[in-house]
């Protein structure tokens, strides 16, 4: 029992990392930074559609397909299903979560809406205006404030860009890593990792990308 | 949780019915007798899914191979490489992850170990096996599957065989899960009898 409660306070430990400082862009550098960073994010309604696989509490290997129509200025609608074919969530959020098809943990309002956060975190670009600048290593990166808590977008120098998103405790909650960026924009792979009391990882490979508007 | 993965596992019996329904005739005694013949089934598919939130049919492919008592593999090719298999009671998929075959341990799983006792009933022939559905055989060999009770029905509304001419061979199979979502697997190049190799039922 008490080595249990170590892992989790270990956890916690290693999650509590805080932000890193960043030295500010000049004017002329922000606005360059700022249209990079807005580069993996989605700017129109799109339908996209990835085969999703991941690691669940206790290391277990998880594989679905996801396709999900979103905007940013719109609602957005997401369907989960089973390589074979079998819908086990559909779900839309405008403003309110509305669960039209939910099987076995898909039905918990709870579970879905962390569903659907992980979704925003991924596909739109966080709210709150960004700082500008250069971290401890060098790379380029946009800081998002909210009430929330903060997202640092940092562009690698492999040409790949990282999400750090930290709560309101300035806890680190999820890193984000996008791969494969197309010339549109859209990642042909994203990585999600989620930290604190519950850990997983997902990996989202495309597999269709459809301008919808 | 248990409830989930029993009701998981009607529903799945249901939907690899194809490798039962082989050597059918006009009725359940004709299917019955025409059963006992086969010994294995090898065929392409195509999957579309069809939803709401879809403006065309999500289309993937794959093979499918069945070979009596109860090994089945069912291999998706495209546009994602996985494959489900069933051999000696024993229920694994693989997800290609980089160059890798990785084993998958998605929550359906568990309810496919239940489909390991009962497709040796179905290659006899058995249909009513499954007491989630009741079975009903219509003209020109479509096969209508419903659900006997409400809470597989809000899963699973009913399924559609349609069969082929040629004995054995089964056309497609349509799983309606509502009015504006369905799966439709078309099957091809089916061959009956054929030998398949130990290999494709014990490992990627």
């Amino acid at each position: 029992m008490r080595a249990a409660y170590a892992l989790i306070i270990f956890s916690f430990l290693t999650s509590c990392i805080g932000l890193s400082g960043i030295t500010s862009a000049g004017s002329s550098e922000r606005e360059r930074i700022l249209t990079k960073c807005r580069a993996p994010f989605l700017e129109h309604r799109w339908r996209l559609v990835h085969l999703i696989s991941g690691t669940i509490p206790g290391g277990a290997n998880v594989s679905m397909i996801g396709v999900s129509d979103a905007s940013p200025l719109d609602k957005v609608h997401c369907t989960l299903m089973t390589i074979e074919g079998l819908v086990l969530l559909d779900a839309e959020y405008d403003g309110a979560l509305a669960i039209k098809r939910g099987i076995g943990p898909f039905k918990s309002e709870g579970f879905v809406t962390g569903v659907i956060r992980d979704m925003g975190l991924v596909l739109f670009q966080p709210e709150g205006m960004a700082e500008t600048g250069l971290d401890e290593e060098g790379e380029e990166v946009c800081r998002y404030r909210s009430e929330e808590g903060v997202t640092d977008e940092i562009l690698k120098r492999d040409g790949t860009v990282e999400l750090r998103r930290y709560d309101a405790s300035l806890n680190l909650a999820r890193v984000v890593t996008f791969k494969k960026l197309r010339r549109d924009g859209i990642p042909g792979r994203i990585e999600l990792e989620g930290y604190g009391m519950v850990r997983y990882s997902l990996e989202l490979d495309l597999i269709e990308a459809e301008r919808l508007d | 949780m248990d409830t989930i993965f029993h009701k998981f596992g009607k529903i799945i019996i249901v939907l690899l019915l194809p490798a039962a329904f082989i050597g059918w005739g006009d009725d359940w005694d004709q299917i019955k007798k025409g059963a006992v013949t086969i010994n294995s089934v090898e065929a392409q598919f195509v999957q579309k899914k069809h939803m709401e939130i879809l403006t065309r049919p999500l289309v993937s492919r794959g093979m499918f191979y069945f070979r009596v008592p109860g090994s089945l593999r069912w291999e998706y090719t495209s546009p994602f490489h996985s494959i489900l298999i069933m051999h000696d009671g024993a229920v694994t998929r693989y997800v290609k992850k980089g160059d890798a075959m990785v084993r998958d341990s998605s929550a359906g799983l568990q309810a496919m170990q239940i489909v390991c006792n009962d497709i040796a009933r179905w290659t006899k022939g058995d249909f009513t096996a499954n007491p989630g559905f009741s079975a009903e055989l219509r003209e020109g060999r479509t096969v209508i599957l419903s659900p006997r009770n409400k809470s597989i029905a809000d899963i699973i509304q009913r399924i559609v065989l349609r069969l082929a001419d040629e004995p054995g061979v089964i056309r497609s199979v349509a799983i309606y899960e509502s009015k504006k979502s369905y799966t439709l697997l078309e099957f091809s190049k089916v061959k009956l009898n054929a030998p398949i190799p130990d290999r494709l039922f014990t490992g990627p």
